[in-house]
């Protein structure tokens, strides 16, 4: 069961700023929430401390950031179509990546923090290398925004990508070509329009892909074969709730195994906000229904970091959550 | 995972085929070793200093800098993160890259050996010992890390005969490469061809198994397959011996094949195996008129494939089995050059309803394609769904072994330095 632990960021009356995305580093002591064009950082071990704030030289607001693999460096996506990279504790600002063309909307680092992958509106996916700021490859095969980007936590060789053209696409990161493309095409047919995807991410060993799209619907699909193996929906009491029907974009997914459980197994959850401040979590097995987090704000979820037993999650207006996993 | 969604056909050929890369150094390479998972490789250079390459970007990652002459041999550690450097300066080294881009400007190594002569090779034994071949000397020396102590590896023969110096050693593969309690089996590769397996257990206790002389030259390269079943031989009298191993008492070792160049009659530079139980090996002609890499199955022993498209006589060659890459220095300008299968895109992967077909199909109507009623078709979806929905799934696990059948072991990443990254952009 997860139990509210802090409320790091409130939201401020007088604030007119949107957050889009909080971020836990990879050791889990601190949270990157970038405000505007600066980042705020905050030591989870420390609540008391105020946070740290960064100045970028962006001019447009920032909308994605990612901690690099050795929780050193933050690398921030802007709307004025840059990426900067930032090594927090000592070095300042290492590289702006400049190429893209129109507002960058997704980060995603490798496992060996060699390579940025980044995803715009310009319906691109470009690969930075970290070390000289050089754009290596851009890839085009998308017919709208790029979205999300995820890599497998231990497998460096592919890369999958969610746009607003309702593809979920897998490349080879080595050579840049699509390897296959997950789409919701059965759907389509029924509906008669296309869904965009708003989020993905991989399950640790790379072999499953966890889909979100803008209706709401979370989908685990199986990578290799090409076919969806869990679909999680609201319970039935909700879905009658007037809000579920009206999903905005205000939604995110995180996809965590817990450490702290009673079975010998770890337990994998599958996790997703709504536009209503309210988190779900299933039990990713049997698709059970474990646990509805209210964050009390009737304001729509904007994104859930999950390392471990823990969770971040943010607010449009910027309220943002820590809870910890916790055996009853 | 990407080779699970390529085409079969494509990924699991043996062997590289085209030349897809050309590394140009600063400073012309004599020796390279690819890291156990093919993310790295590390190259030495005439000068003494190494530089890793990131494979991923093709550029450097690190400079190793503390030799003075030419690097004669790397080798990675047990666990990937220490490098073994011998060189002609007469010391061998081990670097901690664990350190790199740390509180310390400049990565020194954590052990600089020294000894009395330019060294030939040093090798792992395990996690604290390693073996070292020096010129003239007629025995390998092993060294423990720990103590830093010194002790050569004797024949305790009572009739001495004069086998010449020790060039080159050989480890003998365990199913458990790191352990320390086991005792491994360490081939040395002599300068009048003769050949001598010592089982060791720590630098004091170690037994002289078997000897014996293959040839009566220099053996310049010695290598056991990853299942031990073969060796293959490479000696100056032109030709590389390739011989059945078995381990029993005593060892037994049939000759299966001995490959020569008629022709030109030409010596090799160097040889690797392919990875299990090496069905292919690779090597390296010496001499200005041949720019290529000679490819054999060694079951048949027959001549598959020259890799060609370098423009120079090729030396060092080192084989990544994760990514299925040769690389291979050249003599005159020292570049590093690569060679690797070429994966054609797979253009129907853009558009899953698509199929690429070989060749045109005649379209023929089935009896119920374009029936109005398709509840049959969803009913019959639904019952997949179901199905699929409750099938067990495991997030976690990862395979065990690649689509190529090898070993997935923990990779080392390299720290990234950041400094350094500060210091290429002020230029």
């Amino acid at each position: 069961m997860y139990k509210l632990v802090s409320t790091p960021h409130l939201p401020s009356p007088d604030n007119n700023h949107t957050y889009s995305t909080v971020q836990i580093s990879p050791n889990g002591q601190f949270i990157a929430i970038p405000q505007g064009k600066q980042l705020q950082i905050y030591d989870l071990n420390n609540e008391l401390l105020k946070p740290k704030i960064i100045q970028t030289n962006h001019t447009l607001p920032i909308s994605d950031v990612c901690w690099s693999p050795d929780g050193e460096c933050l690398a921030t996506a802007s709307d004025d179509h840059t990426i900067e990279i930032l090594h927090v504790t000592k070095y300042g600002l290492l590289h702006i990546l400049k190429g893209h063309t129109g507002p960058v909307i997704t980060l995603c680092y490798n496992s060996k923090g060699n390579l940025l992958f980044s995803g715009s509106m310009d319906e691109s996916v470009k690969t930075w290398d970290v070390f000289n700021g050089k754009c290596l490859r851009t890839v085009s095969a998308h017919s709208d925004s790029v979205v999300s980007l995820t890599l497998p936590c231990h497998d460096d060789s592919v890369m999958a990508s969610g746009s607003y053209d309702g593809l979920v696409r897998i490349f080879d990161t080595q050579t840049g070509h699509c390897l296959s493309t997950l789409t919701y095409d059965k759907d389509w047919k029924h509906s008669g329009r296309v869904i965009p995807i708003t989020q993905l991410e991989f399950s640790q060993n790379g072999k499953f892909l966890l889909v979100k799209s803008l209706d709401g619907a979370v989908k685990l699909w199986d990578c290799i074969r090409g076919v969806v193996v869990r679909t999680f929906v609201q319970r039935e009491q909700d879905k009658n709730n007037e809000w579920w029907k009206k999903f905005s974009g205000g939604i995110a997914i995180a996809y965590i195994s817990a450490e702290k459980t009673s079975q010998e197994k770890n337990d994998v959850l599958v996790i997703s906000g709504d536009s209503q401040g309210v988190i779900t979590c299933w039990d990713t097995h049997t698709k059970r229904f474990l646990q509805k987090i209210d964050t009390g704000q009737r304001n729509p979820i904007m994104n859930i970091s999950s390392i471990g037993g823990t969770l971040a999650v943010i607010t449009r207006d910027g309220c943002c959550n820590i809870y910890r996993w916790e055996e009853n | 995972m990407n080779l699970l969604l390529q085409d079969p056909f494509q990924v699991l050929k043996e062997y590289p085929e085209r030349l897809v890369h050309t590394i140009n150094g600063p400073v012309k390479t004599t020796t390279i070793a690819f890291s156990h998972n093919g993310d790295y490789l590390a190259t030495g250079c005439l000068d003494g200093t190494i530089i890793i390459y990131d494979m991923d970007t093709m550029k450097p990652a690190t400079v190793l800098n503390g030799h003075v002459r030419a690097i004669q041999r790397l080798q990675w550690g047990p666990h990937g993160d220490l490098l073994l450097s011998s060189s002609r300066d007469m010391t061998v080294k081990v670097w901690d890259l664990k350190l790199i881009g740390n509180k310390f400007d400049i990565v020194t190594p954590i052990h600089d050996l020294k000894f009395n002569g330019p060294i030939w090779g040093a090798h792992w034994i395990n996690d604290n010992l390693i073996i070292v071949s020096i010129l003239e000397e007629s025995f390998a020396m092993m060294i423990d890390l720990i103590t830093e102590r010194k002790s050569f590896l004797n024949i305790d023969n009572d009739t001495p005969l004069d086998q010449g110096y020790v060039l080159n050693c050989e480890l003998y593969p365990s199913s458990s490469p790191s352990s320390q309690q086991d005792d491994r089996i360490i081939l040395t590769g002599s300068s009048k061809g003769w050949i001598n397996f010592f089982k060791i257990k720590d630098i004091d206790t170690y037994e002289h198994l078997f000897g014996t002389r293959v040839c009566s030259s220099n053996i310049k390269h010695l290598l056991v397959s990853q299942n031990g079943e073969r060796l293959v031989v490479n000696c100056s009298d032109r030709s590389i011996r390739q011989y059945h191993l078995n381990m029993v008492n005593p060892i037994e070792l049939t000759l299966e094949h001995k490959y020569q160049d008629v022709i030109n009659r030409l010596q090799w530079n160097d040889i690797k195996f392919s990875n299990h139980a090496a069905e292919y090996l690779v090597a390296s002609p010496h001499g200005s008129s041949t720019h290529e890499l000679y490819l054999w199955e060694t079951t048949s022993g027959s001549l598959v494939r020259v890799l060609e498209g370098a423009e120079e006589e090729l030396m060092a060659i080192d084989w990544d089995f994760k990514g299925m890459k040769i690389a291979s220095t050249g003599l005159e300008t020292g570049d590093i050059y690569l060679w690797s299968l070429v994966i054609q895109p797979k253009w129907s992967a853009l558009a899953p309803d698509f199929e690429e077909i070989e060749e045109n199909i005649d379209y023929q109507e089935k009896e119920d394609e374009f029936d109005d009623d398709d509840i049959d078709d969803e009913n019959e979806n639904k019952i997949i769904l179901t199905k699929e929905e409750d099938t067990p799934i495991d997030l976690i696990t990862m395979d065990p072994c690649d689509v190529r059948g090898n070993e997935q072991v923990p990779s080392f990443v390299l720290p990234i330095d950041y400094k350094s990254i500060l210091m290429v952009q002020r230029l």
